[in-house]
């Protein structure tokens, strides 16, 4: 369980998070979407005990992350910076976080193994691949077994292999009861993995929902169904309180219903299907519609100068 | 506290530079010691004032900036790397995270400054036979002085890096510092009286075993010098407790 509280960090003029408060609850993935420059690092940062807020307060289990007696144990994070010695080997770095833990060099083993690193143990960090790099983190974040995990842009600069063991990983813990957070600039990425989304912009809320119910909100999808009876299919979506129009002799322009309801109600009333489609703007296109006004740094569309 | 420092030990013992420095300076101040203990004519012995305790600690102030370079480099490392995020994440009471690292290292620097003070003034003094100093408490009290000094020197260094967390700029403040500053200032009238309360300076004043001329003897230099260890020390704590990492 993470609770933040009217959360606003400062830097000068400047304001990164802007009375931020969200809450984050066990058992599943919790995805922290928000463009570039959002604040959610920084938000992450306070969560963690790192940056001070200027106002505000952040809990991680109930009191602030200063205040854990064992934090490894409760918290397990992983940092979008690395967070190793360059020089240190992998099975060194986490043999130094087992120690401050009381906990035996063996935990270091233990969690090396789990993500497929056992191999790469006594390499040193600086010579670790960006994905090694990122398992070592992971294997850091899970040494203490802890009941939180908060993971700052965890499939950044990823292989699609590195992406899938990430995304499983984080369902995995989540299934187990688990409180995991996870932030994110990529919609589409949260959208397979998450079930709840706090999005982000300008260090502002901007929603605090479930995955399915921003999907509903936010995707503006038109499914056009090619049936052997255009019209029958008009009334029977019109009776579910689906509106569709006409576009040629056998074509449905059907608007506000998935492929899968489209597919289910001609199926229901015996209507042939000819052909289905999916169009329109893409989850993707809606959350950058819904953070573009906030959003502080925009793409460049005036292409390459 | 056990834990955090526990952590620090690890740290310490599991990266190159560290082991490097234990090896260099020891044998340093072994090889600095067998050229005092044998090359020391005889007009240099029989000369008036001629001061055996001084002769016989006079490696230490370079062998200390080895292990002060340590200090320092344990403490920037971990800014540098980012690893000091992982660090507090693992330790969040920054106070008790800021004090382990500190005690161990400098700790650690007088338990190599014994290993290597000690084995250098006996050289010398064997080098050096019948001109050697006494084996009386006060050359005792000097030897455990320049241990002190060491690690004191080392502790100082490390408050001054929390401070300014960047290892090329902590070095080039120090370094000038202890190698030439306080000796120009120190020949300056006027301000060679103030410079003698300079860290370094005063802490050296127990490696001499001559009378001592003006205002600081040997152990009130030692003392001196613990009051800036105390103040660099300080403010590394407040730097580390108040700001974000």
């Amino acid at each position: 369980m993470i609770e933040v509280r009217n959360l606003t960090k400062r830097y000068g003029a400047k304001t990164a998070v802007d009375d931020l408060s969200f809450t984050v609850a066990p058992g599943k993935v919790t995805g922290f979407l928000g463009p570039n420059g959002a604040g959610k690092s920084t938000t992450l940062r306070m969560v963690l005990g790192l940056d001070e807020p200027t106002s505000g307060r952040a809990t991680v289990c109930g009191v602030p992350y200063r205040d854990l007696a064992r934090p490894l144990t409760r918290v397990g994070a992983l940092l979008d910076t690395g967070g190793a010695h360059p020089g240190r080997t992998a099975r060194d770095h986490l043999r130094v976080l087992a120690a401050s833990h009381g906990l035996p060099a063996g935990r270091a083993d233990e969690v090396l193994e789990q993500v497929g690193l056992a191999g790469a143990a006594r390499q040193r960090v600086r010579g670790l691949s960006l994905g090694m790099g990122r398992r070592l983190g992971v294997a850091a974040a899970l040494l203490g077994d802890p009941e939180v995990l908060v993971l700052d842009e965890p499939v950044n600069g990823l292989d699609p292999e590195g992406v899938r063991w990430i995304r499983e990983l984080m369902r995995a813990l989540a299934a187990r009861g688990r409180t995991v957070l996870v932030s994110s600039h990529l919609m589409n990425e949260m959208a397979v993995t998450a079930d709840h989304l706090v999005v982000v912009a300008r260090g502002r809320l901007l929603a605090d929902t479930s995955v399915d119910a921003f999907v509903a909100a936010h995707s503006d999808v038109t499914v056009l169904a090619r049936v052997s009876d255009p019209e029958g299919m008009r009334r029977a979506l019109r009776e579910r309180g689906i509106e569709s129009a006409r576009r040629d002799d056998a074509t449905l322009a059907v608007s506000g219903a998935s492929a899968e309801q489209v597919g289910r109600v001609a199926g229901a009333e015996n209507i042939t299907v000819l052909g289905l489609t999916e169009s329109g703007s893409s989850l993707e296109e809606a959350f950058m519609r819904l953070t573009r006004e906030h959003a502080e740094y925009r793409a460049s569309t005036g292409g390459i100068r | 506290m056990k834990h955090a420092v526990a952590a620090e030990w690890v740290k310490l013992t599991t990266l190159r530079s560290p082991k490097w420095s234990f090896a260099v300076y020891l044998g340093l101040m072994v090889a600095l010691a067998c050229v005092y203990g044998t090359l020391s004519g005889e007009k240099t012995l029989t000369a008036p004032g001629f001061d055996p305790v001084g002769l016989g600690l006079s490696a230490v102030p370079l062998g200390a900036i080895v292990l002060v370079v340590m200090g320092i480099l344990a403490v920037t490392g971990e800014y540098a790397s980012g690893s000091i995020r992982t660090s507090l994440l693992a330790v969040p009471d920054r106070a008790r995270f800021y004090y382990a690292k500190v005690g161990l290292v400098s700790l650690a620097g007088g338990v190599l400054a014994v290993a290597g003070v000690v084995p250098a003034f006996l050289i010398v003094q064997y080098g050096i036979g019948e001109h050697a100093a006494p084996a009386a408490a006060a050359t005792v009290g000097h030897v455990l002085g320049a241990v002190l000094y060491t690690a004191l020197l080392v502790a100082f260094s490390m408050g001054v890096a929390t401070l300014l967390r960047s290892g090329a700029a902590t070095l080039s403040l120090l370094l000038p510092l202890f190698f030439m500053l306080s000796t120009i200032l120190s020949n300056v009238p006027v301000v060679g009286e103030a410079a003698r309360f300079l860290p370094d300076v005063a802490g050296a004043r127990v490696l001499s075993g001559a009378e001592p001329e003006g205002a600081l003897g040997p152990w009130t230099g030692l003392g001196v010098l613990a009051l800036w260890t105390a103040g660099a020390v300080g403010a590394g704590r407040w730097a580390t407790v108040r700001r974000d990492v």
